[in-house]
């Protein structure tokens, strides 16, 4: 999938979340799906919340975990993971 | 729940669902019900419906109400259909599918003195678990796994026919001279059953994804807040110790578990396990 570095997603509706220390809970009633999202992952998912392009999570990632590059291609990785589940979706 | 009964007959008939274990931590209300007789049948006055029949019936409503008044007294918890061993250090939950020998293992060990303080259900509340108090529901076939004497201890026990009018006994874990306590733990280990019936019992750590995965199917959600049921399921999990035991004879089980109930380490028991 090729994701422009401004696109912008959206959490899915009616997913239940809970804060987990090590991470999110996440789940989908209508699928009846649950789902663990790693501290990273849970970063990604939250950051797509606040409707931050592709660009700007990657930015905040590298200045988190204080990376040496900008992680896109893992933040790509994630957010098609996410896709595939139906956790978030274009805007 | 105190049950008045109008009669010895009644009183004996009803002693099926009697449930009398030491209650620790909680706050125990008393509500009083009162079965009265009605022509030929009996009638009992619950809070929300209002139950006429015969014994058997007026249990199964007794049952219905006693488990809506545990769901609604525990919003937001999950309950988890398994077994209980009660050790201070925290409680051991046995969970797999119906048939895989759950009740029948959980008895043999009740009937050597283990501290089994459930064999249906646990109400997990945040961190901590609490086996919610039923006595064992004995099936003619797992007699031939016990003792001489604790076998005609369930024969004394009192019993109602199934569907097939075979008997299903009621047994306290008190019958076989412990103590039955009900308290709130965490969970130390969660044990995942798979029936060997007949061969030799096997015991395996196992990943804790893959205890998850497999206890899932075993859980009712609550109505609400079911993420954070599910999150607080994962915890138990990830802060447990997950083992699967292929059940299948059950001193081959009792010997393997034993190191749970002593004061084993982690290294002891990862020796012990197949």
């Amino acid at each position: 999938m090729n994701i422009e570095r401004t696109a912008l997603f959206q959490q899915t509706a009616g997913c239940e979340v809970s804060h987990m220390p090590d991470g999110y809970v996440v789940y989908q009633s209508d699928r009846e799906m649950v789902h663990y999202l790693n501290p990273a992952a849970a970063m990604v998912y939250e950051l797509v919340g606040q409707k931050q392009p592709l660009d700007g999570i990657a930015d905040y990632m590298k200045a988190s975990f204080a990376l040496p590059a900008t992680p896109c291609n893992e933040v790509v990785a994630c957010l098609e993971k996410l896709i595939a589940e139906n956790l978030i979706t274009p805007c | 729940m105190r049950v008045h009964c109008p009669n010895q007959h009644t009183a004996e008939a009803m002693a099926f669902i009697r449930t009398d274990p030491e209650i620790e931590g909680f706050e125990c209300e008393r509500t009083d019900l009162v079965i009265e007789p009605v022509h030929d049948f009996l009638r009992l006055v619950l809070p929300d419906a209002v139950v006429e029949g015969s014994a058997p019936v007026l249990m199964d409503e007794l049952h219905r109400y006693h488990f809506v008044s545990t769901l609604a007294d525990h919003p937001g918890a999950t309950i988890i259909h398994g077994g209980t061993l009660a050790c201070p250090a925290g409680h051991i939950l046995f969970i797999g599918d119906k048939g895989v020998g759950k009740t029948t293992l959980l008895l043999y060990l009740a009937a050597h003195g283990w501290p089994v303080a459930g064999d249906e259900h646990v109400i997990l509340d945040g961190p901590y678990a609490t086996p919610r108090p039923r006595s064992f529901r004995v099936k003619q076939g797992s007699l031939n796994y016990l003792p001489r004497e604790s076998a005609d201890i369930v024969l004394r026990s009192p019993w109602l026919p199934d569907w097939n009018g075979s008997p299903v006994y009621s047994v306290s874990p008190t019958e076989f001279g412990q103590r039955w306590q009900i308290a709130a733990r965490p969970v130390s280990h969660v044990v995942m059953l798979t029936k060997h019936h007949g061969g030799r019992s096997q015991l395996r750590r196992i990943e804790k994804d893959a205890a998850l995965e497999q206890t899932l199917p075993n859980v009712l959600l609550p109505a609400n807040g079911r993420a954070a049921a599910l999150g607080a399921l994962r915890t138990m999990v990830s802060n447990a110790s997950c083992w699967g035991l292929r059940s299948g004879r059950l001193e081959d089980s009792k010997r393997l578990l034993y190191p749970f109930i002593s004061d084993a380490n982690e290294a002891e028991l990862t020796r012990g396990a197949a």
